[in-house]
């Protein structure tokens, strides 16, 4: 055989060999993945779907019905619970973009909102993941390193400090959704910032672009007592989530959606926190903006949050 | 029989607006009021007998419908005539132009009435008089009146006649229970329009359907309204915390130091300077 | 049959070498051993086996991917002289230049992949199948460069290897292209890991313009300072000799790069501490300590003594110019350019917390045992790519027709 004759061939042989090798490592990687997760007990055809099941996004209508039933599987079978996830679309498509506004004359630092937070959204109780911090703040001062995360040894309002509940501003030009490699976060049309957790191949960097310290990770498998679950959950929202992806707070898409306000409204016990439809000229949000003195966190950063902060 | 029912409802309705008309020159006769006010009325009235279902409602609870003409009658201050006319503008929606549970409120708000224990007050004070003395030593010791620095009494908003049912406001008109925050909206005016517009106080229920929000004093105890420092619910753990926790050392909750205050870390300075 | 002929005796002569050769082998594979078993630890462990948490949620993985992205990148100061200026005696060490930054390419990648929470959906970043998130994500722009600069310094070198193999001079047409794209992909890949840092708004200490240029030349301070030491073992345990004119123009590079490393490093400083801003509360952090957390301070002094000791040497000729001296400077620099754009870099930048929360970063033992395990993983690579890349070099690996 001549040289030149013979190269081609070894060479597409090389490639079939590369190809192949490239194919062991897939299917290698995916049996793993699959076989961990039925050696937990999960149907070996519910584990392999779940492996490849596609971006929320570019699924079917059918494909999400079928993503949701095996979420409510494997929920009863790790957590022994019933629970019901939706996908509610968008409210009101065309003319509903949330926003909310907090009253930091108001706020009072009880954190009743965090953990009305906690329950809603199925949060890990161990270890703890937050979506909101009370800040405590030197009066005087807007100076967020001089803040206070850990007040609540005294009983609150402190003199001479107030208090500055954060959580995810859900900013019309997210940092995350641009930073995040695989469009696992992305805005959704009523402006509510939702991750994929089922496409979240947790890189953390999110976490690093986000000025609000809003984006939390699961770095391990979250702990919620059974009684504890709300079973009312959303595919973008407060479903249970696993370990190794990220999660963050979405404006408790499967109560605003219905029409509900979310939970940390429902439990602030000052009235400080306003929620509702930016596009609505005659919601109280609204009315706050034209009509309060507002400010926004980090405005200079250029991230657009519809989160306002005002005082009386 | 679609006939024979609006015949019906006409006559019923034709009664009910009789019934108006006379309770209204009754209490025409009782109060001196504005013209102005007089066409305003009147135009509610046309307005309420407009809805039939409304009426039989009105029908069913007389006693009702005769407070809703008192309240109407409550004069309202021009400067706040003014904001209610306001608040009308902003919230006034077409949907929701049925729903008029207050008087000029076109929202919402969850009855108060129903969750008083001693309401209606004339059931016992139909025989008990009201004690004169400011001490109250009889009922309703475990009030404290902490309001107002001590410029309040229980006359200042409450009625000592017969008219107990009902709130008191400063010019002795009478204020329903379920629409209090006329009352407060005597001296807090400016919060009331807050409230009124949705900058203070809380909405609940739902934020897209009709507006239901919560009377000031649903959160603020009308003789004590000072909300009272509490303990806040439990300190996050950090990352520190659990790791210390799982591995079963002894830790304590980080908590940052005492800051000097802006003012004064400056006055500091100043002093310092001019001590040299 | 001559490529599979190549494999084959490639294959081969992996298996047969010196006592050291299997010895530093054998090594090298316990302690990536080592590394896998604490990756599985530091699995089944979760926050107890992280030193990671909420506020610090990049560490030692991110802070050594980031200088071995330097050192993927220096192999273009070889390159360069070799194929574009035709050099003749860098081109006779270029490939083992190529091969470290093969090698430095795989480690970055295997920098990554532990430090994901899920690695197993990768395939979520595969082209057609996935969803990368062009154009906006620099880490999707990190994972293109970066994994395109690893196939090019993986096809470079074997062509050239099988070229050499065959005894056939290589084809100008095929090499020439395919190495000025590898040089733009070096300067790419590091560009980018810079904008990966500098991109983000909420992190003022890598929110700075500077940091691109810092990143390229801290990679050309330590990149060229490794090569020197892996070219200077292997002149003491090989047979291969390597020229000394090499060993000097590495030694200008990084005391050049060095130079200007640190001229960046004072203006970046100057700027911090000029006006001590909420910008600077990081970098307040990381030299004198904020609030009372100090522990990267001693780090960075460290870091920054080896660094001017390693400058001092290397500006001064004389110095340079023997042998001990060098390579005292050019690990000296190694350690600190590791230290200061390594953990000096990621971890401060990190603290505090957008929030303003001050929580420090400790690798955990888990989080060592697998880095350790990858720079042996990095270790056992180059090891047998530059056995390789010597025996085809020395013609001890070459083409007998059957």
């Amino acid at each position: 055989m001549t040289d030149k004759k013979a190269a081609p061939i070894s060479r597409r042989n090389f490639f079939k060999k590369a190809g192949t090798a490239g194919a062991a490592i897939a299917s290698g990687t995916t049996a793993l993945a699959v076989a961990s997760d039925v050696l937990e007990g999960e149907a070996y055809s519910d584990a392999l779907k779940e492996y490849f099941q596609k971006h929320y996004r570019d699924m079917s209508k059918d494909e999400v019905k079928a993503a949701l039933a095996r979420i409510e599987r494997k929920a009863k079978r790790k957590h022994g619970v019933d629970i019901t996830v939706e996908n509610t679309a968008p409210y009101a498509r065309e003319d509903t973009v949330f926003g909310y506004a907090l009253n930091i004359s108001k706020c009072k630092g009880y954190r009743k909102c965090v953990y009305a937070c906690v329950e809603e959204n199925n949060l890990s109780r161990d270890p703890e993941i937050h979506y909101i911090r009370v800040l405590e703040m030197e009066k005087g001062s807007m100076d967020l390193e001089k803040s206070n995360h850990y007040f609540g040894e005294d009983p609150v309002p402190k003199a001479g400090k107030f208090y500055l509940p954060v959580q995810c501003q859900h900013c019309e030009d997210p940092p995350c959704v641009k930073a995040c490699p695989t469009q696992a976060t992305w805005s959704e049309p009523d402006g509510i910032v939702v991750i994929d957790y089922n496409w979240c191949i947790g890189c953390h960097y999110c976490v690093i672009a986000c000025p609000y310290w809003a984006r939390h990770f699961n770095w391990e498998e979250p702990v919620i007592p059974k009684e504890e679950i709300n079973t009312e959950t959303h595919y973008l929202g407060n479903r249970p989530r696993e370990r190794g992806v990220m999660e963050k707070c979405t404006f408790c898409i499967q109560r605003t959606r219905k029409g509900k306000m979310p939970a940390c409204l429902e439990a602030c016990p000052t009235g400080a926190r306003v929620f509702g439809n930016l596009l609505d000229p005659k919601s109280e949000i609204r009315y706050i903006l034209e009509n309060k003195t507002v400010f926004r966190l980090k405005e200079e950063l250029n991230t657009e949050p519809k989160f306002w902060y005002y005082t009386d | 029989m679609r006939n024979s029912e609006k015949q019906t409802m006409a006559v019923i309705g034709a009664i009910l607006f009789l019934g108006l008309l006379m309770g209204v020159s009754l209490l025409l006769s009782q109060f001196v009021v504005a013209e102005a006010q007089e066409k305003e009325t009147s135009q509610i009235q046309t307005e309420d007998s407009a809805s039939s279902e409304q009426e039989e409602e009105d029908k069913e609870e007389e006693e009702d419908e005769e407070d809703e003409e008192e309240e109407e009658a409550v004069e309202l201050e021009p400067g706040f005539q003014k904001v209610v006319d306001e608040v009308r503008a902003f919230w006034k929606r077409e949907s929701e132009s049925e729903i008029e549970e207050l008087v000029i409120s076109p929202f919402r708000v969850p009855p108060r009435k129903e969750q008083y224990e001693y309401y209606p007050c004339m059931d016992c004070h139909e025989e008990q008089e009201v004690q004169p003395e400011r001490e109250l030593t009889e009922e309703h010791e475990d009030l404290v009146l902490d309001h107002g620095k001590q410029r309040f009494w229980c006359l200042t908003c409450h009625f000592a006649g017969k008219e107990k049912n009902y709130l008191r406001s400063l010019k002795e008109q009478k204020i329903d229970f379920n629409e209090s925050h006329l009352l407060c909206g005597q001296c807090h005016f400016e919060r009331q329009k807050d409230w009124l517009m949705g900058a203070h106080g809380k909405r609940v229920g739902s934020w897209s359907e009709e507006r239901t929000i919560l009377l000031c004093v649903e959160c603020h105890n009308p003789h004590s309204p000072a909300i009272k420092p509490q303990l806040p619910d439990p300190i996050p753990k950090g990352i520190r915390e659990i790791r210390m926790e799982r591995s079963n050392q002894p830790h304590k909750i980080e908590t940052k130091h005492e800051l000097i205050k802006v003012w004064d870390r400056i006055a500091l300075k100043y002093k310092n300077e001019r001590t040299k | 049959m001559r490529l599979i002929n190549f494999f084959w005796d490639v294959g081969l002569s992996v298996f047969r070498g010196g006592k050291l050769y299997f010895a530093l082998l054998t090594v090298f594979g316990l302690v990536a051993l080592l590394g896998f078993f604490s990756y599985i630890k530091q699995y089944q462990l979760g926050i107890m086996g992280h030193g990671l948490g909420e506020e610090v949620s990049w560490g030692v993985y991110i802070a050594n991917f980031t200088f071995l992205v330097g050192v993927a990148a220096a192999a273009v100061m070889l390159v360069i002289p070799a194929y574009i200026f035709n050099i003749k005696r860098i081109k006779e060490v270029v490939l083992l230049g190529e091969v470290m930054a093969l090698t430095a390419c795989i480690m970055c990648v295997l920098f990554i992949l532990v430090s994901l929470g899920r690695p197993e959906r990768l395939w979520h970043i595969l082209p057609f199948l996935g969803k990368l998130n062009l154009p906006t994500s620099m880490l999707a722009w990190d994972v293109i460069v970066i994994n395109s600069y690893l196939i090019l310094n993986l096809l470079i070198p074997l062509y050239m290897l099988y070229i050499k193999y065959c005894g056939e001079e290589p084809n100008f047409k095929i090499y020439f292209p395919a190495t000025l794209v590898s040089i733009l992909f070096a300067i790419s890949i590091h560009t980018v890991t810079a904008f990966l840092f500098s991109s983000n708004v909420s992190r003022p200490f890598w929110n700075t313009a500077i940091l691109g240029p810092r990143f390229l030349a801290s990679a050309f301070t330590s990149g060229p300072a490794i090569l020197i030491i892996a070219f200077q073992m292997i002149r003491a345990k090989s047979t291969y000799w390597i020229d000394d004119g090499v060993i000097k123009i590495l030694a200008l590079i990084t005391t050049v790069a060095l130079q200007i490393n640190m001229f960046l490093l004072a203006v970046e400083l100057f700027t911090e501490f000029y006006r001590q801003t909420d910008h600077g509360a990081s970098a307040q952090y990381l030299f004198f300590g904020l609030d009372g957390h100090n522990q990267l301070v001693p780090w960075i002094w460290t870091a920054i003594a080896l660094n001017t000791i390693a400058l001092l040497i290397l500006s001064v000729h004389k110095l340079r110019e023997s042998p001990r001296f060098l390579n005292t400077a050019c690990v000296l620099t190694v350690f600190g350019i590791w230290i200061e754009k390594g953990m000096g870099l990621v971890i401060p930048g990190l603290i505090p917390s957008p929030l303003g929360d001050i929580v420090e970063y400790t690798p955990s033992i888990y989080e060592i045992g697998v880095s350790v395990g990858i720079w042996s993983i990095g270790g056992m690579i180059f090891l047998v790519l530059a056995k390789i890349v010597i025996g085809v070099e020395k013609g001890r690996i070459k083409y007998i027709p059957r």
